[in-house]
């Protein structure tokens, strides 16, 4: 093992404090701003939450928030190790699970999501720079193995329009999978209010579409059959379908994640990457129809087998649905966790886009997006390694490689 | 004034441009200073000699003493030698280079300038000729490493040089010496780089300006051209006025890590460099005084000085009403420049004093590095910051080396971007020098501190 330096020699002061050498201005950003601004932005996925899914959603992120600041301050007491950051990035965790959480989750959930997520996602690595995955996927994916089925029901409660904020989205009534169409698919505003209940539970969009590549009951005929049980479009993105607590809201997550960007807290390629990647992935990727005579049959290029209209609607749905909006804006642009270089993270998000859909489509697991910002954070270090910039006055990597002739280096 | 307009490069910052500046305030000769205390030997040639005696009465431009063997200093002002006494110039990391000096007690007035004189046609002599008679004027570069100009252009004659770029972009914030001497000596300008060029027989001259200002520089351009030369624009991003980076911008040519422009045949020099040569050829004024911006955070009266080498900074700082406590004082630009010792005089490489306000607290405690990447974004010579600061924390230098450690140009970009208020630059910087001592080299860079030198043993 290398023997390291030690603990960081103390910066040699000039007179009138600072250092002595060169640069004597700095930039007003500390890694505080940095965290506060990208708590902040992540704060806007949770109001849509709070609208669509009751106040339930606050007080699970407070439930959170509180674990992982208390979490995190025990721990570096306990284990005599400065707190390597302090609070603001623990409540950026806290508040990043939530988002992530279905918002019929007991009480118990955020708790034992945020201490995983504390203990094993960061403490254990050495906290803030030092962990390896996205400590909020980690906590995420721990209460989806410990409470397995609970928390991954068929169907997902989505408040009356009457009880927005107010209501608590356990109190529901659940409409038969594919039973009524035309209710279900009846635009959010003009749902009819229920005295005995303040929330419907339909199935999510996401798992309709893998109705498309994976049915597990009768497949469909054609793909735009499918967009008979999808709710309108519209609704998908301004968020009021059932899904996790900031998951649903595409318009709130594009805001918080362009936001960012701006700020230069996201490099632009990670997310383009990411979304390209999964447009891609769904419009090459084979989705399964009711062929004659009762067999399936695969259909490739989904994006015109049926016209290019139907196609692309498919894709855009794709692109709403689920936990991929929130995965490619606030979850996978961690920064500790991605790659460092610009081409690294521009492959990253093309890993996460792709990745995500696959497992979207094809594999049984409902977690698919945040499982694929897992398995390329297992990747960051490889792919920082591949996209070494080339250094100003060194040759580019084609004429450095091993069989060239050492003249033509 | 039309100019040629250049692209940019990756990475860089756009550094604030302080307001405060004197961008507008003419040259003017400082106050006469109390004494001046001379250095003798500037450039660290070692072997230096006083010639003139305790007590004995110098008149301005009198030779006081010699460096090197062969290169005389002469007294910037009429006086008495009151001592011979150590002089004190700004080094590396705060630290100051203590070199043989020359104590005067001024007896007159620092003069200004006369009228710039003008330059027709390109000196007939012989290049070899008149490299003697930079030798024989004392004449420096008057860079943030000095070196004997004879010197200087004989290492650029033997390694080919073609290409001369004068550097008249200054684009750290406050400083405006540079500009000053364009606008108001251009003539002088135009004159050492045509001389400069002929010595070094390069086929192409420019003259790399501001692009925010080349309205101001109307006299250069339109003024007679006894060397054909090409001015330019750069776009002002920090740092561009870094020798590698505009060798890079101007020529297409990439200096190899932890080499010089020299390597590529690329020669750089300032405009304050160009005018002493000018002096000296035309008028046979040698170099006693250079132009300082005094300016910063509190200094009443910010100016562009002309001060007599040798002059004390703090006493300067002073005159211009700096205040006393609770500020930085910096020996150069803000962001390369170093703090400023107590007892430091002006020499060749001091182009700014200035005083900054006191750290804010975060920026005194350096914390963990966070990955945000923002480093490796803006390296200038496109560094991946982020994993060499890794391996300077593991103390990993055959890892720094792969990842090209020595290209660093220590612009500070990186310390000054960093959330974490690492001091990136100066990591960067041990590495460098850690490097170079394992290959057995002498670690003569200025920027790198002796004592820091030590961590370099701990490294594998």
């Amino acid at each position: 093992m290398t023997r390291g330096l030690g603990p960081i020699p103390p910066m040699a002061s000039g007179p009138g404090g600072g250092a002595c050498q060169g640069p004597h201005l700095r930039a007003p950003e500390t890694s505080r701003t940095v965290f506060l601004v990208t708590l902040s932005a992540a704060l806007v996925p949770l109001a849509a939450g709070t609208v669509f899914f009751g106040y339930r959603a606050v007080l699970l992120s407070i439930l959170a928030v509180g674990t992982c600041v208390v979490l995190e301050r025990s721990y570096f007491r306990v284990m005599r190790a400065p707190a390597l950051i302090g609070r603001s990035h623990a409540v950026l965790t806290g508040v990043l699970l939530t988002l992530t959480l279905p918002p019929f989750a007991p009480w118990y959930v955020p708790v034992v999501g945020a201490a995983f997520a504390i203990l094993v996602g960061k403490a254990i690595f050495g906290g803030v720079g030092h962990f390896l995955w996205q400590p909020a996927l980690l906590g995420r994916l721990a209460v989806a193995i410990l409470f397995g089925a609970s928390l991954n029901p068929p169907v997902w409660p989505l408040l009356h329009p009457a009880h927005a904020v107010t209501g608590d989205a356990r109190r529901t009534i659940a409409l038969p999978a594919r039973a009524h169409p035309a209710e279900r698919t009846r635009p959010w505003r003009q749902w009819e209010v229920d005295p005995a209940f303040e929330a419907r539970s339909l199935p999510r969009p996401a798992s309709i579409l893998r109705q498309l590549s994976d049915p597990d009951g009768e497949p469909y005929a054609q793909i735009r059959q499918a967009f008979v049980d999808l709710p309108p479009i519209r609704e998908a993105i301004i968020g009021s379908v059932p899904g996790g607590i900031g998951e649903t809201s595409a318009l709130a997550i594009l805001l918080a994640g362009l936001y960012l960007v701006y700020r230069n807290y996201v490099y632009w390629a990670l997310p383009a990457g990411c979304l390209l990647a999964a447009a891609a992935t769904v419009a090459i990727a084979p989705v399964t129809l009711a062929g004659p005579g009762g067999a399936e049959l695969a259909v490739w290029f989904p994006v015109q087998a049926e016209g290019w209209l139907v196609g692309l609607t498919y894709v855009s749905y794709h692109l709403v649905a689920g936990e991929l909006m929130l995965a490619t804006f606030l979850l996978a642009p961690e920064m500790t966790s991605r790659p460092v270089t610009p081409a690294g993270q521009l492959l990253f998000g093309i890993g996460c886009g792709a990745i995500g859909m696959v497992l979207r489509l094809y594999v049984l697991f409902p977690l698919s997006c945040y499982l694929a910002v897992l398995v390329m954070n297992f990747l960051t270090p490889v792919l920082e390694g591949l996209t070494r910039p080339r250094v100003l006055g060194r040759p580019p990597w084609w004429r450095r490689l091993p069989g060239l002739h050492p003249a033509r280096r | 004034m039309r100019v040629q307009r250049f692209g940019t490069f990756v990475g860089g910052i756009d550094l604030p441009d302080e307001k405060a500046a004197p961008r507008d305030a003419a040259i003017e000769p400082s106050p006469r200073p109390q004494r001046l205390r001379v250095p003798l030997d500037p450039c660290g040639l070692g072997d230096a000699v006083a010639e003139a005696v305790v007590g004995q009465a110098v008149r301005a431009g009198e030779r006081i003493g010699r460096a090197g063997g062969d290169l005389p200093v002469f007294a910037p002002l009429d006086g008495r030698v009151t001592a011979l006494t150590p002089a004190a110039l700004a080094g590396g990391r705060g630290t100051c280079r203590v070199c043989p000096g020359v104590e005067i007690e001024p007896t007159a007035e620092p003069q200004p300038w006369p009228e710039p004189a003008a330059m027709d046609e390109l000196p007939g002599e012989p290049p070899e000729s008149l490299l003697t008679r930079f030798a024989e004027g004392g004449l420096v570069t008057l860079s943030p490493r000095p070196a004997p100009l004879h010197r200087w252009c004989a290492a650029d004659r033997a390694a080919g040089v073609d290409v001369l770029i004068v550097n008249a972009l200054e684009n750290q914030p406050w400083l405006s010496a540079g500009h000053r001497l364009l606008v108001e000596r251009g003539s002088e300008v135009v004159a050492g780089m045509s001389i400069l060029a002929a010595v070094l027989g390069v086929r192409h001259v420019m003259l790399a300006v501001d692009l925010r200002r080349t309205g101001e520089y109307r006299s250069i351009v339109r003024g007679r051209r006894p060397h054909p030369f090409h001015p330019v624009g750069i776009e002002p991003k920090y740092p561009a006025g870094a020798d590698v980076i505009l060798t890079k911008l101007l020529t297409r040519r990439e200096v190899p890590p932890g080499g010089r422009p020299l390597d590529v045949g690329v020669a750089t020099v300032t405009a304050a460099t160009c005018v002493a040569v000018a002096q000296w050829i035309l008028s046979g004024r040698p170099l006693t005084a250079r132009v300082v911006t005094v300016a910063g955070h509190g200094v009443a009266e910010p100016g562009n000085l002309l001060v007599p080498l040798g002059a004390f900074a703090d006493e300067l700082l002073a005159t211009r009403g700096a205040p006393a406590e609770r500020v930085r004082r910096i020996h150069g630009g803000p962001m390369t420049g170093t703090s400023l010792g107590g007892g430091t005089v002006v020499g060749p490489a001091t182009d700014a004093l200035l005083t900054l306000p006191p750290p804010r607290d975060v920026e005194k405690t350096a914390t963990t590095c966070i990955r945000c990447s923002w480093c490796t974004d803006h390296c200038p010579v496109r560094l991946n910051v982020a994993a060499l600061n890794d391996f300077y924390e593991l103390g990993r230098i055959d890892r720094a080396e792969q990842y090209s450690v020595s290209a660093c140009i220590g612009c500070g970009v990186c310390t000054y971007v960093c959330p974490a208020k690492l001091p990136l630059t100066d990591r960067m910087t041990q590495l460098r020098c850690a490097l170079r001592r394992r290959h057995g080299e002498d670690c003569s860079d200025d920027q790198c501190g002796r004592p820091e030198c030590g961590l370099a043993g701990a490294m594998r």
